[in-house]
């Protein structure tokens, strides 16, 4: 993208440096990759990496860093990430220092009501909202009552070709039919002793059925991060799209984007209303119960040509809709208030 | 929170206070169409505000050290679902805390920040930084409901009125806040002369094809007096100019509701305006932009201009008769 003037943009999220590459995937480095592939000035500040080893005043801390870093760079925009280290207060003297900075923040956790942790999420997205200009979420605004939709789009799980590199439609003898990674938290990156994730009863009851399953996270089998997420997700025909909670527009974890961004055929839950970018046993396949998905699994895993086109096709549309240069463009058109020459489907 | 039955809302303070606030009131009522919605206002607006069909009943926050202490036990241990404290004020939150319910406060000061955060009271941050609207949104999103932008004067019980408007006009608005000895000291003085009223007022009848109604506020003002003596002996402005006096706040919302657009200084008049869509030029004090912001930064037909600026109003070119101009459309 070409502006007249250079946009400069800093982006405050967990950038997991801490986590010596373990989560190199995550949603904020493929936002940053999307914003410096549309040309912005993009300095970034790892919040939770900057707070490492820092036990005492760590509001303030940050508070100071991020304070100092808008005074040195001014930015033409601060981009938040979660950033749950800095309290509502902080958010209003930063506005109040700040006010010809736009500022806008994304949040990618579940909104929906009936999540055990929902007012939890929904107080870190609020404590944000009222001083951004604009919110970004991975749920449908308009289905939630809370949120004020003039300023807060939907964004996607975003991919990228430089970290979705896998293409396995193009392979037949895989040796495993269907791959889930279940973790406790990522920046825990173990399994909780005594925790029992709602969906593990459900996994479990697929592997009873279903013999080539790579399922990690669950009986006892920790979860994988890094390359070696990478090694399995590349040795696996299909994989399972199972979010936490009840169904929310649009709502879906980042494992989406794992699965089809490599290749992968999908299941996809239904009533997410993924249908409205997906054409249903063409590009994914999409399943309501464990028995539907189960015999659907069997199907697939006999019939690989037809696992291959719909992995493929799949693979092609989330790549051409959900590409980090994509998100970033349009989060940029509704920060900086431009209109979108060729709009995608989940675009407003 | 779908079993609201009950709610009280503190805006004691001025009217144009409350219309900004409105929007909120009137979507809590469309979130929770079967709860009651009291409001303890002033007694200014009592008789303004219970004219809304979204407020069920209005109480008067009395004056005085007894009156208040009296209300504290009438009111004490009194149950409200939900306690939203809209006017920031220390004995508005005060009181609150002698009724039972879930508080929620829109507060400026420092004091009250740290008070609220220490007792553990919801907040918001009625910051100058942006538009008080923005503000109470936000509150709405706490709460958990979406501000509706919608006219909350829609179904508002007009009286029926006695008045002699002519078919299509504009409301020139010419009230205490254009003299500061009759407001605030410290703001810019327009005190225009009767010559410079009638130069702007023989400038939009030359200019646009509309006449003007001139409305007063509660004060009054000598130069009315010269103005009606000028205009009642020249023919050409007798026809076109129709001068209300002594009008009540209802009278002139309704003028206004009528009206093609207003000229005024920034106040619940032009508040007004912006619920019934009308074009409006306001004077605000030029040094307070960002306080002028936080009140109408919302009002997208807002034409703002400073005050210090219409002391020229001798020429005839300047950017606030271009500004009459663009206002008037």
């Amino acid at each position: 993208m070409n502006f007249k003037k250079t946009i400069k943009i800093l982006h405050i999220a967990d950038m997991h440096l801490r986590h010596l590459g373990r989560l190199y995937y995550s949603f904020g480095r493929k936002i940053t990759l999307g914003f410096i592939k549309n040309n912005i000035n993009l300095l970034q500040i790892g919040d939770r990496d900057l707070l490492t080893g820092t036990l005492f005043n760590r509001n303030s801390v940050l508070y100071k860093s991020i304070y100092k870093s808008i005074n040195n760079f001014t930015p033409d925009v601060v981009l938040f990430g979660h950033v749950d280290n800095l309290e509502y207060k902080d958010f209003v003297k930063l506005k109040e220092n700040f006010k010809n900075t736009i500022f806008a923040q994304y949040f990618v956790d579940t909104l929906d009501k009936n999540f055990v942790n929902f007012d939890k999420h929904k107080s870190r997205f609020l404590s944000k909202s009222q001083f951004c200009d604009v919110n970004f979420i991975t749920t449908d605004p308009a289905v939630l009552d809370f949120v004020d939709s003039n300023k807060t789009f939907f964004i996607p799980n975003p991919v990228d070709f430089s970290i979705e590199y896998l293409k396995n439609f193009n392979h037949t003898n895989l040796p495993y039919d269907v791959f889930y990674a279940l973790s406790h938290g990522q920046h825990r990156g173990i399994l909780k002793k005594k925790f029992k994730d709602e969906r593990e009863d459900f996994l479990k009851d697929i592997s009873l059925k279903i013999k080539k399953t790579s399922f990690f996270g669950l009986n006892n089998v920790p979860p994988i991060w890094g390359s070696e997420f990478y090694d399995q997700l590349s040795k696996c025909k299909m994989g399972i799209n199972l979010s936490r909670g009840k169904p929310i527009k649009y709502y879906s974890s980042d494992r989406i984007a794992a699965i089809m961004g490599n290749g992968l055929m999908a299941f996809l839950q239904k009533n997410y209303f993924y249908e409205d970018f997906f054409q249903e046993d063409k590009e994914a396949v999409f399943y309501k119960s464990i028995n539907e998905l189960i015999n659907k699994i069997k199907f697939y895993s006999k019939n690989d040509i037809l696992r291959k086109k719909i992995s493929k096709l799949g693979h092609e549309k989330y790549h051409s809709l959900f590409n980090t240069t994509l998100v970033t463009k349009y989060m940029l058109s509704k920060i900086l208030d431009f209109k979108m020459i060729r709009k995608k489907e989940w675009m407003i | 929170m779908d079993d609201i039955k009950k709610i009280l809302i503190y805006r004691t303070d001025r009217y144009g206070d409350f219309l900004i606030s409105a929007p909120f009131v009137y979507s809590l009522k469309k979130k929770y169409p079967k709860s009651q919605i009291h409001i303890m206002c002033s007694a200014y607006n009592e008789n303004l505000i219970k004219n809304f069909t979204f407020v069920d009943k209005t109480m008067v926050f009395k004056d005085g050290f007894f009156s208040r202490f009296q209300m504290i036990f009438s009111y004490f241990n009194k149950k409200y679902n939900l306690i939203i404290v809209l006017d920031g004020k220390r004995r508005s939150l005060y009181h609150s805390l002698f009724l039972k319910g879930k508080r929620y406060c829109l507060i400026k000061n420092y004091f009250l920040i740290k008070f609220c955060s220490f007792f553990k009271i919801n907040y918001v941050i009625n910051s100058e930084s942006q538009t008080q609207f923005k503000n109470i949104a936000y509150l709405s999103n706490l709460i958990g409901f979406n501000l509706i932008k919608n006219n909350v004067f829609e179904n508002y019980q007009f009286p029926k009125f006695k008045l002699n408007l002519p078919k299509k006009y504009i409301v020139f608005h010419l009230d205490e806040k254009w003299f500061i000895k009759t407001y605030y000291f410290d703001y810019t003085d327009i005190n225009p002369s009767t010559a410079s009223i009638l130069k702007i007022l023989n400038f939009i009848l030359k200019n646009k094809n509309i006449k003007i109604v001139l409305t007063t506020g509660y004060i009054k003002l000598p130069i009315i007096d010269f103005l009606k003596k000028y205009i009642y002996k020249k023919k050409h402005l007798n026809n076109n100019i129709f001068i209300i006096e002594n009008s009540s706040f209802n009278e002139i919302q309704y003028i206004i509701s009528k009206s093609k657009a207003l000229i005024c200084c920034e106040g619940g008049v032009s508040h007004v305006s912006y619920f019934f869509n009308k074009s409006t030029l306001a004077l605000y004090e030029g040094d307070r932009k960002n306080f002028h912001n936080f009140w109408t930064g919302h009002m997208n037909k807002l034409v703002a201009h400073h005050r210090e600026d219409i002391k020229i109003l001798s020429k005839s070119n300047s950017l606030f008769y271009k500004k009459i101009l663009k206002t008037l459309g």
